[in-house]
């Protein structure tokens, strides 16, 4: 039972760990706190839908245009949010949030959707007492694992990656040096649309497709990233996880309908205690 | 190199630049000095594009750079310190000076994999880095932390970064800020011995005068946002109004 608890909620952590990944990313780049970032995953999912209904052999490929469509959607919007003042973009992206939920509603019309899977869903990989674990948790965690793995390969070992973490820290200084902070901010903003945009792809099949589907998911990535202190992308995944797994373990063991008080709960929680984040550290600004 | 024409900048009420002009040649190295407030560092943001200037112009190899962004000036080889450390925590040694090599290296995702030929971008710059770490002596830190290092070497691994940036002029502000005397004076020397090397122009800011006039072949003092005194290092002590700030 213990096991069946905690693998799905890591399969369900697999999903708050990119949304939470996703914000932190931005917010690290552009302190801009990205609250469409639920709706632009799943925006991005709707159409991946209609091409796939349009073209049902192609999900593959399909998918991987969705992910390429996410991040120059990211990149673009970039460019297009002002940045002047961050709290100007939040509006912007509370508005954009606003947007995107009414076109949804609009285009693909409110009622539940099914988005269908490659494979077959209901394969049972392991039972016990009823309860099932799936090929879908499988490819759930698979592909969410590999998506943060090549993340942090970026991140960590590629001229691209070493440059994003200087444009994080250090704009002015990374700009004295060449690089073209602008772009690379647009490119961070695009990758972390990417990462979303597969949370939204991930989530589909669990809380069916449907313009709403993302509130409660970003509520979780948002406490995520939050836990994680908002700059700690390491912080932010592992923090993903843990409320999978927590939330599935309340869930069971006293309600289900606790996902809110934990998700804002936790939120409270680290902004009393240690507002830079369980594993962030203080953030330290040169004048 | 750098030419400015009527370079004015206000902030509000204060003039912090009024009506510069300067002319440095390509491959020299000039000092530049000044009482707290008297513009040094605004002339500075204003040179590497972090500041626009109210009036005048400015170029930098021929070309007015006045509305170009910092990383377009970068690229036309004009690279500038910052006063104190924009080192990146979780970086090592080696990665920062590898960003230095940014803008020569065309950005790849696959740079690790140790099937790549050996005239890989990526690898010549890493080999460059090396070579920089080595010249300042701090080879053998490449792969730890910076933020485990202390402050003199993170000035060290800052430096190795703008050199790495392949700088045709460097603009440096206050490089002995923080240093003990004795550190001080062993850095300077290491600037030197790498503009020696590289045979790239320098302007430097410093406090300290001595230090200054023994480094650089021309020294010009800022007041007010004016320039009050401008020469070689030996004839510049002979005015009084150097005298009266520095007490020679």
């Amino acid at each position: 039972m213990m096991l069946y608890l905690l693998i799905n909620g890591l399969a369900f952590g697999s999903i708050y760990a990119l949304l939470a990944l996703a914000m932190s990313i931005t917010y690290k780049s552009t302190d801009i706190a990205n609250f469409a970032q639920g709706e632009l995953a799943m925006f991005s999912t709707y159409i991946f839908f209609s091409g796939l209904l349009l073209w049902p052999q192609g999900f593959w490929l399909l998918l991987i245009l969705m992910l390429a469509f996410n991040f120059f959607g990211g990149f673009l919007l970039q460019k297009g949010i002002p940045t002047s003042s961050s709290k100007v973009s939040m509006i912007i992206t509370l508005g954009l949030q606003m947007l995107l939920l009414g076109c949804a509603g609009w285009l693909w019309g409110p009622e539940p959707r099914h988005l269908p899977l490659p494979f077959e869903a209901g394969s049972v990989w392991f039972e016990e007492e009823g309860l099932a674990l799936s090929s879908y948790h499988l490819w759930n965690l698979l592909s969410a694992g590999l998506l943060l793995g090549g993340l942090f390969l970026l991140m960590r070992n590629t001229s691209l990656g070493l440059a994003i973490q200087a444009t994080q820290q250090h704009p002015e200084s990374a700009a004295s040096l060449g690089l073209n902070t602008q772009r690379i901010k647009a490119i961070a903003f695009g990758l972390s649309a990417l990462t979303g945009g597969l949370a939204g792809m991930l989530a589909a099949p669990l809380t069916p497709l449907e313009p709403t589907m993302m509130w409660n998911n970003l509520l979780m990535g948002f406490a995520a990233a939050v836990w994680g202190g908002f700059r700690s992308l390491k912080g932010a995944v592992l923090a993903g996880y843990c409320l999978g797994m927590l939330k599935n373990l309340l869930a069971y063991y006293l309600s289900p309908d606790l996902d809110a008080m934990l998700a804002f709960g936790l939120i409270a929680l680290v902004l009393l205690w240690r507002p830079q984040g369980i594993w962030g550290a203080k953030q330290v600004r040169n004048l | 190199m750098i030419k400015t024409q009527g370079l004015s900048k206000r902030f509000g009420g204060l003039t912090a630049l009024d009506a510069l002009h300067l002319d440095i040649p390509a491959d020299a190295c000039w000092g530049l000095f000044g009482p707290n407030g008297s513009g040094k560092s605004t002339l500075l943001h204003c040179l590497s594009g972090y500041l626009e200037p109210d009036q005048g112009e400015i170029w930098i190899g021929g070309q007015n750079t006045r509305m170009l962004a910092p990383f377009a000036l970068a690229k036309l080889g004009l690279i500038r310190g910052f006063q104190g450390t924009y080192l990146v925590d979780g970086l090592t040694v080696l990665e920062h000076v590898l960003l230095g090599q940014h803008q020569h290296i065309p950005s790849s995702f696959f740079p690790k994999l140790p099937f790549l030929s050996s005239d890989h971008p990526e690898k010549k710059a890493r080999q460059k880095a090396l070579e920089w770490l080595d010249f300042l002596g701090i080879a053998d830190q490449a792969n730890q932390l910076v933020q485990r290092l202390p402050y003199g070497m993170q000035r060290q691994v800052e430096l190795a970064r703008l050199l790495a940036a392949e700088p045709k002029f460097l603009l440096l502000d206050e490089p002995g800020a923080g240093l003990n005397a004795e550190e001080r004076e062993a850095f300077f020397e290491q600037i030197t011995a790498a503009r020696k090397s590289a045979g790239f122009g320098l302007l430097v800011i410093a406090h300290h005068f001595s230090l200054l006039s023994q480094m650089a072949d021309h020294l010009v003092m800022l007041h007010q946002g004016k320039i009050v005194a401008s020469g070689p290092a030996d004839s510049i002590v002979q005015e009084a109004v150097v005298r009266e700030h520095y007490l020679l």
